[in-house]
C-alpha cells in the first residue's frame, strides 16, 4: 500500500492515533501538502456516503472525522494559504438554548472537508453572534445554523429570521440542520437549504456557494 | 424423563422439576430471586448454596434426584451492597406521633384551646415550637376535652400538626415513592417503627406522553402540565392503593409521602412546568427540599398528610441522585468513590467526605432496549446474559424458555462475548463469521443470536452492525463522563476506590462484562458494587429520620455540578472512548 493509500485508510477507519505519522511519511515521499489533503478529503467523502447510505453510524463518523483533523493538523504548516478554503467561508452555530455540538462539529468537519473555511461559532450562539460575525467576515458565503432539540427550533427560527433582516441577507446563503429539523420547517422559517446529514450538507454547501 | 423434588428449606417452597435443569433454574422455577451476576457461567460464585449440606454453585449442579436446598448468606460484595443501601438508622422521623393530655380551661385562666394544645404538645416533647395555626383542629379539641378528658393523639411533622384525634388502634404510616422515567417504586412504611410494610411497582404511565423526559417536558410545554402531573399523582394513588391492600391497611392512615425522581419528574409531579429544563443551562425550576400538605396531590392518604420532595441537584441530576447519595451516605465516606445511575440519562458522581461532582451523560435508553433492534425490558424472554462456552456463545434467557429479545445486561454481555471470540472488532465492526448474515432489507449485517425456529416468537433475535454503534455511543458518553469527572476531581481512575452502580440494570448487569466493552474503567474491575434501587433507598431513610432529610439537603447543595456539554474536552473524550478496549 502506497502512503497516500494508507493516509485514505486511516482516515476511513479513524484511526487518530497513526495517521499524523502516516501524514508526515507521505509528505517526506515527496507528495505535495494539497494532495495528501485532497486525499483526506476524498477519504471523508467516502465515509460521508456510507454513512449516507447507512453503511456506518455516528461513531464511525466521529472517528473518521477526528482522524481527518488530526491529519490536517499535520498538513497545517505545509499548506501556504491557498487550498485550504478555496470554495468559500462558511459560518457554523449551535442556536442559543442548545448545548448540543457533536451533529454541528460533523457537518463542519465535512464541510472543511470539502474545500471550506469554516468558523465555529461553537454552542448556546445568540442571534447577534450569528449577525456579527457575518459582518466581520464579507465574504462568507454560507451560514450554517444547528439546532437538535424541539425546544430549541423556536430559537432557529428566530436567528435565520433575524439573519433575513440584515443587509447582507444577499450576500449569504443560509443552511440548517439538526434531528428535529424539517424541509418544510426549513423553507417556512426562509433558510435557504435543510440537509440530513453531513455528507449531504458538505455537497449542498459546494453548490450554494459556487 | 425422570422428574425430582426440590425442597428451598428457607423458603419453605417445593417445585418439581425435570432430569437435568440446575439448581439455580430449579430457584427461579419457585420464583426465588437467586443472585447470579455472571449468568450461570459458574464464574462469579455468587450463588452458591448448600445442597443437601454441601456447598455447590447452585448454576452448575445438575438435579439428578430429590434435593433440599438452604440458601446461604451470602458474603461476597453483595452482601457490602445489602448494608450499602439498607444502611441501618435510628428510627427518628421527622413525623411524631405523641399522646398528649389537653387541660380543660378553667374559670379566669383565659387561655384558648390552641394554645393549650400546643402547651400539652410542648411539656410532652420537651420542646417549644411555633405551630401553624389550623382551624379545623379546633373542633376537635373541645370534643376531646368534653368526650375523652382531654385525652388525645397528635401527629406532627416540623411547624405542622397534621392532625389531632383519640388515642385509638389505628396505625400510622409513611410511604416512599422512587419515581423513574419508566418505572415507579413504592414503599409502605410503619410510622411507629420504621418497619417495611409492603412494596409495588408500576411502570410509569407517563410513558405514553414520551419515552423520555425531554420528550415528556415538550409535551407539557406544548400541550399541558397538569396532564402529566395528574398521569404521575393518578399512579401514586393507585400504588398507595396496592400497598396499602398489600400490608391490609387504610391509606387514610397514611401521613406522611416522600418522593424522589430526575428533575424532570420531580418538577411534573409537583406541577412545575419543565420549561427551563429543555434550554441551555438546563436549571431547574427550584432544587431545595420541598415538605408542604400533600393533599392537592390526591393522593388518597390522609387529608392533613405532608409531602416530602427531595432536594435536586441540577436540571440533569435530580432528587434521585441524591437519593443514591444518601443511601449510600457518600456524606461521611472516606473512600472515593464513583456512583452510577444508568438510565436514559446516566447521572455519575464522582467523590467522598470532602467533595463531590456530579453529571449527566445522555446515555440514551439502548440499556433499557430502546433503539435496539431486538431490544426489550428485562421480561420473560430476555436474555439477560450471555457467555462463551469453547468459542460458542451460549445465553440465559429470563425465565428459561426460547428467547424473543435482548435485555442491556444481555447485550453488554452478547458484545463483551463477542469481543472476546473476535467476531467483533475494537472499532466495532461485525467481522466474518458464519452467524453474522443478512437479515434483511434494512439490517444488512447482525449477529444471529435465535434463528425464527428458535426464536420464541417466531422471529429471529438478533444483535445488528447498529445495535453495537449505539452500545458504543452509550457506553462511550458514560466513560467519558468518568472520565472527566476523575480529571476535574485531579484524580486518575486507578485512584477510584469503589463503584456503586445503582438501579435495576446495574443489579443484573455483569460486571465484568460492562469493563470489557469499557463502559466502566477495566482498572475498577473488582471494586463494583451493585446497590440495588438506591434511589428508593435514600426515599425510605428520609422519612425514617430526620437527620437525613437534612443531609439530602445538605448532600444536594454541597455536590458540584459539571456541565460535560460545556467542556470542550466532552468530545474528543468521548470519541477517545467509542472504541472497545484491546484486552
Amino acid at each position: 500500500m502506497s502512503k497516500m493509500d494508507e493516509v485514505f485508510d486511516l482516515v476511513v477507519r479513524g484511526k487518530s492515533k497513526l495517521i499524523a505519522a502516516a501524514v508526515q511519511e507521505a509528505l517526506d515521499e515527496g507528495n505535495a501538502a494539497p494532495d495528501v489533503l485532497d486525499n483526506m478529503i476524498k477519504a471523508m467523502g467516502v465515509v460521508g456516503e456510507k454513512f449516507k447510505n447507512n453503511e456506518i453510524f455516528v461513531p464511525e463518523m466521529l472517528v473518521a472525522a477526528r482522524a481527518m483533523k488530526k491529519g490536517v493538523d499535520v498538513l497545517k504548516p505545509h499548506l501556504a494559504g491557498g487550498s485550504a478554503g478555496v470554495a468559500g467561508k462558511m459560518i457554523i452555530g449551535t442556536v442559543a438554548g442548545d448545548l448540543h455540538d457533536i451533529g454541528k462539529n460533523l457537518v463542519a468537519m465535512m464541510i472543511e472537508s470539502a474545500g471550506f473555511e469554516v468558523i465555529d461559532l461553537g454552542v448556546d450562539v445568540p442571534v447577534e453572534k450569528f449577525i456579527e460575525a457575518v459582518r466581520e467576515n464579507p465574504d462568507v458565503k454560507v451560514v450554517g445554523v444547528s439546532a437538535l432539540l424541539t425546544t430549541t427550533m423556536p430559537a432557529m427560527k428566530e436567528t435565520v429570521e433575524a439573519l433575513n433582516k440584515e443587509d447582507f441577507r444577499k450576500d449569504i446563503k443560509i443552511m440548517v440542520g439538526g434531528a428535529p429539523i424539517t424541509p418544510e420547517f426549513a423553507e417556512e422559517i426562509g433558510a435557504d437549504a435543510y440537509t440530513a446529514d453531513a455528507a449531504s450538507a458538505a455537497q449542498v454547501a459546494k453548490s450554494l456557494a459556487a | 424423563m425422570n422428574t425430582y423434588r426440590v425442597f428451598f428449606i428457607k423458603e419453605k417452597t417445593e417445585v418439581t422439576v425435570k432430569e437435568g435443569t440446575t439448581v439455580l433454574e430449579a430457584e427461579r422455577i419457585a420464583g426465588l430471586s437467586p443472585d447470579a451476576p455472571c449468568g450461570g457461567a459458574g464464574k462469579c460464585g455468587k450463588c452458591m448454596v448448600k445442597i443437601n449440606g454441601a456447598v455447590e454453585k447452585a448454576c452448575q449442579t445438575k438435579i439428578t434426584t430429590d434435593i433440599e436446598v438452604e440458601a446461604i448468606e451470602k458474603k461476597s460484595e453483595h452482601r457490602i451492597l445489602v448494608k450499602g443501601t439498607e444502611r441501618a438508622v435510628t428510627f427518628s422521623p421527622e413525623l411524631e406521633i405523641l399522646d398528649i393530655e389537653i387541660p380543660p380551661c378553667t374559670v379566669g385562666e383565659n387561655s384558648s384551646d390552641w394554645t393549650r394544645l400546643c402547651e400539652a404538645i410542648k411539656s410532652c416533647r420537651k420542646k417549644d415550637i411555633f405551630f401553624q395555626p389550623k382551624l379545623e383542629i379546633l373542633p376537635v379539641i373541645s370534643r376531646l376535652i368534653k368526650e375523652k378528658n382531654g385525652k388525645a393523639r397528635a401527629i406532627i411533622s416540623g411547624d405542622q400538626i397534621l392532625e389531632l384525634k383519640e388515642q385509638d388502634d389505628r396505625p400510622v404510616l409513611m410511604a416512599a415513592f422512587d419515581i423513574g422515567t419508566t418505572t415507579v417504586a413504592g414503599y409502605l412504611l410503619d410510622g411507629k417503627t420504621g418497619e417495611q410494610l409492603a412494596t409495588a411497582s408500576a411502570l410509569n404511565t407517563q410513558t405514553e406522553y414520551g419515552a423520555d423526559v425531554i420528550m415528556r417536558a415538550n409535551y407539557s410545554l406544548e400541550h399541558s402540565t397538569e396532564e402529566l402531573s395528574t398521569c404521575i399523582r393518578e399512579l401514586l394513588r393507585k400504588l398507595i392503593g396496592t400497598l396499602c391492600e398489600a400490608a391490609k391497611k387504610s391509606p387514610e392512615d397514611i401521613y406522611q409521602v416522600s418522593v424522589v425522581g430526575n428533575t424532570c419528574m420531580h418538577h411534573l409531579f409537583l406541577g412545575i412546568v419543565p420549561d427551563s429544563l429543555v434550554h441551555a443551562p438546563y436549571n431547574p425550576a427550584i432544587s431545595q427540599g420541598l415538605m408542604f400538605p400533600a393533599e392537592k396531590f390526591h393522593l388518597g392518604i390522609h387529608p392533613g398528610g405532608q409531602l416530602v420532595a427531595l432536594p435536586v441537584i441540577a436540571g440533569f441530576v435530580g432528587a434521585d441522585t441524591v437519593a443514591c447519595l444518601l443511601a449510600v451516605n457518600l456524606e461521611e465516606e472516606k473512600k472515593m468513590t464513583l456512583m452510577i445511575d444508568i438510565g436514559t440519562n446516566g447521572e455519575i458522581v464522582l467523590g467522598n467526605e470532602k467533595r463531590r461532582i456530579a453529571c449527566s451523560t445522555a446515555a440514551g435508553p439502548a440499556f433499557e432496549g430502546a433503539k435496539i433492534a431486538c431490544g426489550m425490558r428485562g421480561a420473560d424472554g430476555a436474555i439477560e446474559h450471555a457467555h462463551l462456552v469453547d468459542g460458542k456463545l451460549e445465553c440465559k434467557v429470563i425465565g428459561g424458555g426460547r428467547p424473543t429479545g435482548i435485555c442491556g445486561s444481555g447485550l453488554i454481555d452478547i458484545i463483551a462475548c463477542l469481543l472476546d471470540a473476535g467476531v467483533i472488532d475494537e472499532s466495532g465492526k461485525l467481522l466474518e463469521n458464519p452467524r453474522v448474515v443478512q437479515i434483511d432489507e434494512n439490517t444488512k449485517k447482525a449477529y444471529l443470536l435465535a434463528d425464527p425456529l428458535e426464536s420464541g416468537d417466531g422471529k429471529p433475535v438478533y444483535l445488528s452492525q447498529k445495535d453495537i454503534r449505539e452500545v458504543q455511543l452509550a457506553k462511550g458518553a458514560i466513560a467519558a463522563g468518568i472520565a472527566l469527572l476523575a480529571e476535574q476531581m485531579g484524580i486518575t481512575l486507578e485512584q477510584v476506590e469503589q463503584v456503586y452502580i445503582a438501579g435495576a440494570f446495574g443489579n443484573y448487569m455483569d460486571p465484568a462484562g460492562a469493563c470489557r466493552i469499557g463502559m466502566l474503567p477495566g482498572i475498577l474491575k473488582d471494586r463494583i458494587i451493585p446497590v440495588g434501587n438506591a434511589a428508593g433507598e435514600g426515599a425510605k431513610l428520609a422519612l425514617l429520620n430526620k437527620e437525613e432529610l437534612k443531609r439530602a439537603e445538605r448532600l444536594a447543595r454541597h455536590t458540584e455540578f459539571l456541565e460535560l456539554a460545556a467542556l470542550p474536552e466532552f468530545q474528543d473524550q468521548f470519541v477517545d472512548e467509542l472504541e472497545f478496549p484491546e484486552i
